[in-house]
């Protein structure tokens, strides 16, 4: 059974990702700007440099750290979330544990690669577009990783036919209806690899639909690694072009 | 404190040597008037009723959403003018990038006479409070932004302006701020009103957009606001100074300006003192500034600037979705 969603998306459709490098004139490394729909993130990387702080060296290899700010009229109300809110706090910290893995960190021992992240606008899957920024302006800043970390967010109808015995399909790339109404995941690949660094789920749902929602997930991974890739190409041979005359 | 600059004081010299030359040369060779090229763009953000962003070479990048949320109007009749000035609410957040940290204390821009008021650790060096200055002030003949904000009898809006700094380190000028504020409210539209005016129900709004009403209309004058800075080294005056002829200039004003015809004439609608270098003299000897340079100052302002803001103005109404 196939039905098409409330924004005419079928069930296994990524909505519209738009991504851009080097978008800060700013003193930035390394920028990017990313729209998954109406989801709409900027990324600034700094680092690898010294250690604002003491308390963040390391011996043998770079902190990694991550500030996320929700601008105020990010969201349809206004809500102004300040640096301890809870929910702030725990994007930091899933950004700065998965980037912390897949950045080959033990290249630059005792500095610090600070990753400082924007919400401007949010239409569900904030995470996933967060996390897809920030591999985008590392790539900037040219901080070495051992692939592409790509996210995406899966989530599981609830639908009529559940009764029946057929099984819904899960739901790829879900927006901010979707996300407040349905069950929902976000899965972050190394890569195509199937590899998942980071997996985070907030809601109940039937164990026995899990691994089809991770499944859905991490082929919408892959295409977003696609998709990013593609930019990071194009972006690199405009550049190299540009260098070249 | 004038905002902190790389140079020494040997090369703080020599600009102010070539700044106060007939005629002067300029570091990055423009005109005294000159302005120097931007990026803006503006209602990119589709949560918000009007949003703009704007980059510039030096001061960076800016981020200002508009959001208006309806209110019942609690104004009472004694206190009005105070209450309605409630309407607006402004807030400068400069994001603490990393290193840097946030914001070190430097005010926006060093406008003097601003100063702190809006929270220590936002580090916006009371940008917020000039910033709605500059808007209330904003017109001339009795025209008041706030009267644009009554939806009817004992509603109106609630407007939000959130200004979003992204340069943690680099000098943010208060023309960076303005002009992000002046074309966010350019790009801003409100849903139609659909219910009668005279009623104090709760109002309704027309959900299509297409119909919606701008909040400044772009055929009618006065546009909203822009605050130029301008500075002085000797009689020769500069718009739009970078951070270096900032620190060596002698004066330094903060001019906010209003278009008011298609022909780009403009009204004062307010001027402050903006902190500078030593201006070539020593620490603590300043000159202080002469009537007749202070009018030149302005004058500056008023005469080169209005096609600066009218040409602003046409770009945000070309990117705008109704072209």
């Amino acid at each position: 059974m196939e039905g098409l969603r409330n924004d005419g998306r079928r069930w296994n459709e990524l909505r519209r990702i738009h991504c851009q490098l080097s978008t800060s004139s700013t003193n930035a490394d390394g920028s990017s700007y990313i729209e998954q729909g109406f989801t709409k993130v900027i990324c600034n990387v700094t680092g690898p440099a010294e250690p604002s702080n003491r308390q963040r060296v390391k011996q043998d290899s770079a902190t990694v750290s991550c500030e996320v700010y929700f601008a105020a009229f990010s969201g349809t109300d206004r809500i102004k979330r300040g640096r301890n809110d809870k929910k702030v706090q725990e994007l930091q910290t899933a950004i700065q544990k998965t980037f912390d893995s897949v950045i080959l960190t033990h290249l630059f021992a005792r500095s610090e690669i600070s990753i400082s992240i924007h919400i401007l606008s949010q239409d569900g899957g904030t995470l996933a577009a967060c996390i897809n920024a920030a591999t985008l302006a590392l790539i900037d800043a040219g901080i070495p990783m051992s692939d592409y970390v790509c996210a995406c967010t899966a989530g599981q109808s609830t639908s009529i036919f559940d009764q029946e015995g057929a099984s819904p399909d899960p739901w790829l790339d879900v927006n901010y209806l979707e996300e407040s109404d349905i069950p929902s995941l976000t899965v972050v690949t190394v890569g195509d690899s199937e590899k998942i660094v980071a997996l985070s789920m907030e809601n109940k749902v039937r164990i026995e639909r899990l691994e089809a929602m991770i499944a859905v997930g991490i082929s919408g991974c892959a295409r977003v690694r696609g998709i990013m890739d593609k930019e990071v190409r194009r972006y690199g041979k405009e550049k190299l072009e540009a260098e070249g005359e | 404190m004038p905002p902190p600059t790389p140079l020494s004081p040997p090369e703080l010299s020599y600009l102010f040597t070539s700044l106060s030359l007939s005629p002067p040369i300029r570091p990055d060779l423009r005109a005294a008037t000159q302005f120097r090229p931007i990026i803006a763009e503006c209602s990119f953000l589709p949560h918000c009723n009007g949003s703009s962003r704007i980059c510039m070479t030096e001061a960076g990048e800016c981020i200002v959403g508009i959001k208006a949320e309806v209110e019942k109007d609690t104004t009472s009749k004694y206190a009005t003018v105070v209450e309605r000035e409630k309407w607006i609410e402004i807030s400068v957040e400069v994001a603490g990038g990393g290193a840097s940290g946030p914001g070190s204390g430097v005010g926006v821009g060093g406008i003097s006479g601003a100063g702190g008021a809006a929270g220590r650790d936002e580090g916006d060096g009371g940008a917020a409070v000039w910033l709605k200055e500059g808007l209330l002030a904003g017109g001339a003949a009795g025209w008041s932004i706030l009267d644009q904000l009554v939806i009817s009898k004992g509603w109106h809006w609630k407007l939000y302006i959130d200004v979003l700094l992204l340069t943690p380190t680099s000098h943010p000028s208060p023309l960076l701020l303005s002009t992000a504020v002046n074309m966010a409210l350019d790009s801003t539209y409100m849903p139609k009103l659909t219910s009668p005016h005279d009623v104090d129900d709760i109002p309704t709004f027309s959900d299509d957009w297409a119909i919606s009403v701008p909040l400044y209309d772009p055929s009618s004058f006065p546009r909203p606001p822009m605050s130029l800075p301008v500075i002085a080294i000797g009689d020769n005056v500069f718009l739009d100074p970078s951070v270096a002829e900032v620190a060596a200039a002698e004066v330094g004003l903060v001019v906010t300006i209003t278009l008011t015809d298609s022909a780009g004439s403009c009204d004062i609608v307010g001027v402050r003192g903006m902190e500078v270098g030593r201006g070539g003299g020593k620490e603590g000897e300043r000159k202080g500034i002469n009537r007749k340079l202070l009018r030149k100052m302005v004058t500056a302002c008023v005469t080169e600037a209005g096609e600066v803001i009218k040409g602003l103005g046409e770009a945000t109404h070309k990117q705008m979705f109704r072209a």
